[in-house]
């Protein structure tokens, strides 16, 4: 209990009563019964631990099973996102190493023709070693695909089906519908664009959200090319929906070239954090006055090819 | 001092101890604002009110402030149907009971064993409803302003003036309980003793 009243004196000021001093919170008889209204507990007021224990027993046998972290809701255009830039990676390893079919082949290289990236055919050059950095090379630009949308297989509930089979190791998804970022992927477009001329790609890259509310949106992204190096992309957004929440998401990709081999080989981790708070504070389940924390929770989804 | 945050993962996963510090450290205060709305039953709509913190408490997030918000919310939620159910009914006692209920005119005996925490609730008790709740909320449960006024749906500016004005008038109430217990022929006596007064001073005073 509290041996300080919670009223501070000065705070009466503001009041609108102010004609009236507010009593001696501190010293006399109205302190000393306050203290007392707000004192340690009583025998008589502990009377009901008993009860309370064997309704604590009861009650415990009735919780659900332990509790596990709470899945990280993401909504679907960030988790179309995450799977288009991670599969986008893949492809673009495995379409340097010219190890698609042709028509995935041809369905990758003109989705990333249309972010400036161009994978050439079996041509492509010697790689240099992988150095982690921002080693960029040029290579030529495709077509997109002929009916102008993104083909390259994800629903947009984040789901992933098996698309190019017995070729690569990641499964590809189709896309059903346009997605609501604004991706870099062509989605609009509805006519074959020409070659693009060569030009060289930064390695970096950071996506901002596009407002309260609203998923993250890619800015010009970043891509492994052969040879080695790292992409780094991330989705950046504002939660709204009176919650001040935020989540924040990184993809690394690392691919790297063998040579020797012309195979390659392609990780990439997506991390994703999700901290809100203001959702009021104090409990998940809250009184009146904001006893609720927003949902907090961290967890990295991971996607490998 | 109660380690809430600890306590409470504690008794999130069956640790009893836990919950029996959880339980001591709020009671006494819900106790105390239960007695100010409805002192009949108070015990056992905090009973209640525990059940209902129980079968919520492993959802449970937040700390300690968070928690005290949440258990007067489902305390005040518990009063209005308390009040809305019909529940607040008097007990009808049989007249032949009567006779078996002990004297309660002896109120200097009952006076006497009253705490100070009970004498002290008893007074908030009497200021009107309004004021004593934010009194109490304010002063027992330790709630800030602004959690006061969500919960009792006012804003923060009428809370302060609800307090402030139950605080003058308790202030006011303790003076005449001082007028009321000091005759004024005691304390004149007990000055003229220590002051030395006359053999016929003291008997006319005594």
């Amino acid at each position: 209990m509290h041996e300080v009243p919670m009223i501070d004196p000065a705070e009466a000021r503001g009041v609108d009563d102010n004609v009236v001093a507010l009593p001696d919170l501190m010293n006399g008889r109205l302190a000393d019964l306050l203290a007392a209204a707000g004192g340690p507990a009583q025998e008589q007021e502990l009377g009901g631990e008993l009860a309370a224990r064997t309704a604590f027993r009861s009650a415990v046998q009735s919780w659900p099973t332990p509790r596990r972290r709470p899945r990280m809701r993401r909504g679907p255009a960030a988790v179309a996102a995450t799977t288009m830039a991670a599969l986008l990676v893949a492809s673009t390893g495995l379409a340097a190493a010219s190890e698609l079919p042709g028509s995935a082949g041809r369905s990758v290289d003109g989705l990333l023709g249309s972010v400036g990236v161009h994978i050439g055919p079996t041509s492509a050059p010697a790689a240099p070693a992988a150095t982690g950095s921002a080693d960029v090379e040029a290579v030529s630009a495709p077509a997109l695909h002929p009916t102008g949308s993104v083909h390259v297989g994800c629903t947009t509930g984040g789901t992933v089906s098996s698309g190019v089979a017995g070729t690569v190791g990641t499964p590809s998804c189709a896309l059903t519908a346009p997605l609501p970022v604004r991706s870099h992927v062509v989605t609009s477009s509805a006519a074959p664009v020409s070659p693009r001329p060569t030009r060289v790609i930064p390695t970096k890259a950071s996506v901002h959200g596009a407002g309260p509310g609203t998923p993250g949106t890619p800015s010009t992204p970043p891509t492994t090319l052969p040879g080695g190096g790292t992409s780094r992309g991330g989705n950046q957004g504002v939660g709204g929906g009176g919650c001040k929440g935020g989540s924040t998401g990184s993809t690394t990709t690392t691919t790297t070239t063998d040579p020797s081999s012309a195979s390659s080989t392609s990780t990439s981790t997506t991390d994703a954090t999700t901290t809100g708070a203001g959702c009021g504070k104090g409990g998940h389940h809250h009184g009146a006055s904001g006893g609720q924390t927003a949902p907090s929770g961290s967890g990295s989804d991971p996607s490998t090819p | 001092m109660l380690d809430f945050r600890g306590t409470v993962l504690a008794a999130q996963v069956g640790d009893e101890e836990a919950f029996a510090r959880l339980w001591r450290e709020f009671q006494p205060g819900l106790l105390r604002y239960l007695r100010i709305k409805a002192a009949p039953v108070a015990e056992d709509l905090a009973a209640d009110i525990w059940l209902r913190v129980l079968r919520a408490l492993p959802t449970f997030e937040g700390d300690e402030r968070g928690f005290r918000g949440w258990l007067y919310t489902t305390a005040r939620n518990r009063l209005t149907d308390w009040y809305r159910n019909g529940e607040r009914r008097p007990d009808l006692i049989e007249y032949s009971s009567l006779v078996l209920l002990p004297a309660v005119n002896n109120v200097e005996e009952e006076a006497a064993e009253r705490s100070a925490t009970d004498e002290a609730v008893a007074l908030i008790g009497e200021l009107p409803p309004d004021q004593a709740e934010a009194v109490m909320l304010r002063i027992v449960a330790g709630m800030d302003v602004a959690r006061v006024a969500a919960l009792m749906e006012r804003s923060p500016g009428s809370v302060r003036v609800l307090c402030h004005r139950g605080l003058r008038r308790l202030e006011q109430r303790l003076l005449e309980l001082d007028d009321v217990r000091t005759p004024p022929g005691r304390a004149l006596a007990g000055v003229t003793a220590d002051a030395g007064a006359t053999e016929e001073e003291r008997r006319l005073h005594a």
